[in-house]
């Protein structure tokens, strides 16, 4: 007995290191990013930063904050989230609640016609041209209107629609319920997680949007926060953190510091709100999975 | 004559559920041009890869190409860069799918036995966070953290090796883009083999209880087998989408002192597409990506379907 308790608690402590293992992997590294960001750029340099900030300062935080950039592109990548989100819903959730009837006319044919999209599609230049020719370059909705729908998204909301007892629907039509008000008035209240899921995929897909304002956008006023990001991360653009440029001879060591801050501001939101939200994006993986 | 009233039988079936659905059908027109415009006509426009497109003549007052409409596709396949890019694509895909598939599997069966709610769920909560975590941010800190003065670089120093500019040498870059896949994804992959676990019959760990069994013994003989049908499938699904890899990552990360192992077919599409205007050249590139990935999708799906009746039609 005594031997299997103590084999009983080696392999528990051998499952938690692993797990600490886990948490620290993933941790550390936004912990470093906000360490090096309220740090002394000479201690950064020195490579005396690694778990906590030495020499605590916010100065980096104030040129990143200072540059009007960040607040443009911020402000533009809400809007776009907010409006994309909107388009999204309206769109899939239409779309998805006539699929789910049974009855529907057609029906077969729509589905294969929604779902053929998965697997096969025109690809990046067929879509550019598309775009130029509806006259959607440096538009914002050449960001939001080729993904007015996420095909994964619409099945995980049809699945969820065509799970909701009929019987609900039928007495609210035969109390005379027209089929809008059917909709608006049962089946939507009844969906409240489904719908919270999807609007937040929507968000987030939205938020980390990259690829098609790279190509749709030319105009630095209309970038999203992710442009920004890139070249102030990645190209060490100076055009856009002119604040930094401006400090000439200590410009390398401030514009590290700053590189975290910039980070640091751009992840927050999302690291803040994602604690009270993350159950509704499990739901939605489980949803999607039953049918997938 | 029975044929006649078969159909006429069949016909005002149609109608009758053409009517019954008026309502489904008008909340779907906008769904339905959304596809027709973003989904179908660029596969329309895909017939440019077989044209000599230029953007005043447009898609259909283009001339066909040379070598009955193949040019573009002859000129790819004499390319010796061609057969970087493929041999590029489907490596990094492989290297992808064989190293990011245990870690989920381990992990969610490390959570598994996790015994104290509080610690098991921060564990869950904080692995999934990184997935939620946009593309350009991840890039921004692995090329901050390879960089000289670097995380990476000082933690290499420490053990007395010399500092390495790693995103400077092609042999890295697969391994960086793999590393940080599986510290991306591997919580929020984990999230369907939880659920499978949380399925296993309760009554099949009593059993193995009774026969003696450890919990290794029980992870072994009851909680891998409880999740092999999941990872099947999720492999199979895995390879199928091999050649539809985004490729965003690789846009970030990459540079042209690496594009012998980090250059895919999706940046050479856009390099020469977008950047270069090469419209109808790159088009048939993309055209070959995607017909190859149609074809290996379907074989998924019916292997699939075959080893475990799911499948996604």
């Amino acid at each position: 007995m005594k031997k299997a308790n103590l084999s009983s608690v080696l392999f528990d402590s051998f499952i938690n290191l692993i797990l600490a293992l886990v948490l620290l992997v993933t941790l550390y590294p936004f912990l470093h990013v906000a360490s090096v960001s309220l740090s002394d750029p000479y201690a950064v340099m020195q490579n005396r930063v690694s778990f906590y900030p030495v020499g605590f300062n916010l100065n980096s935080y104030k040129s990143v904050l200072s540059n009007p950039y960040i607040w443009i592109s911020y402000k533009n990548t809400i809007v776009y989230t907010v409006v994309g989100t909107c388009v999204n819903m309206v769109m899939t959730t239409t779309m998805a609640y006539s699929l789910s009837k049974k009855y529907l006319f057609g029906r077969k044919f729509f589905s294969v016609f929604t779902i053929f999209t998965l697997f096969f599609n025109g690809g990046i230049i067929p879509n550019y041209i598309l775009i130029n020719k509806l006259g959607l370059i440096d538009s914002m909705w050449a960001l939001i209107l080729p993904i007015a729908i996420g095909t994964w998204n619409l099945m995980v909301m049809r699945t969820y629609f065509e799970g909701l007892p009929s019987e609900i629907e039928e007495s609210a039509a035969i109390d005379g319920c027209n089929p809008l008000q059917v909709l608006v008035k049962i089946v939507l209240p009844v969906s409240k997680p489904i719908l919270a899921t999807i609007t937040l995929f929507y968000a987030v897909w939205h938020w980390n949007m990259y690829f098609s304002p790279l190509i749709y956008l030319n105009d630095k006023e209309k970038y999203p926060i992710q442009i920004f990001l890139q070249q102030i991360l990645i190209t060490g653009e100076t055009s856009f953190a002119n604040t930094v440029v401006s400090i000439e001879d200590t410009h390398l060591l401030i514009s590290d510091t700053v590189k975290y801050a910039t980070i640091i501001v751009a992840i927050l939101p999302i690291i803040i709100v994602y604690p009270f939200l993350q159950k509704y994006f499990i739901k939605g993986v489980l949803i999607g999975s039953v049918k997938g | 004559m029975r044929a006649m009233s078969n159909l006429k039988l069949y016909l005002s079936e149609q109608y009758r559920s053409f009517k019954r659905s008026r309502f489904l059908l008008l909340i779907m027109v906008p769904g339905i041009i959304y596809y027709v415009v973003f989904h179908y006509l660029p596969m329309y426009g895909l017939i440019i890869a077989f044209k000599d497109f230029n953007v005043f003549d447009g898609i259909i007052k283009s001339p066909w190409a040379a070598n009955y409409g193949f040019k573009h596709f002859l000129e790819l396949f004499n390319l010796p860069v061609f057969y970087r890019i493929l041999k590029n694509t489907v490596l990094l895909s492989l290297n992808t799918i064989v190293f990011t598939f245990p870690a989920p599997i381990i992990l969610a069966l490390c959570l598994n036995e996790a015994k104290a709610d509080v610690w098991k769920k921060t564990v869950q909560t904080v692995s999934y966070l990184p997935h939620f975590i946009s593309t350009v941010v991840i890039c921004g800190m692995v090329t901050n953290f390879l960089s000289l003065s670097g995380l990476v670089n000082d933690i290499i120093s420490l053990f007395g090796l010399k500092r390495i500019q790693f995103l400077l040498y092609p042999q890295y870059f697969r391994t960086i883009f793999v590393a940080t896949e599986i510290w991306q994804q591997t919580g929020w992959n984990s999230i369907l083999y939880m659920a499978a676990l949380s399925q296993i019959n309760p009554e099949l760990y009593e059993a193995c209880k009774i026969d003696g069994a450890n919990r290794l013994q029980q992870i072994l003989y009851i909680n891998i087998p409880g999740i092999i049908p999941t990872a099947m499938i999720l492999l199979i699904f895995k390879i199928g989408g091999i050649m539809n890899m985004g490729f965003e990552k690789v846009l970030l990360l990459y540079n042209p002192n690496i594009y012998e192992t980090a250059d895919v077919i999706g940046t050479f599409v856009y390099r020469r597409g977008i950047v270069g205007a090469e419209f109808s050249f790159s088009t048939a590139v993309g055209f070959f990506q995607s017909v190859i990935g149609f074809v290996l999708v379907v074989i998924a799906n019916r292997i699939a379907r075959k080893v475990n009746e799911v499948s996604l039609w």
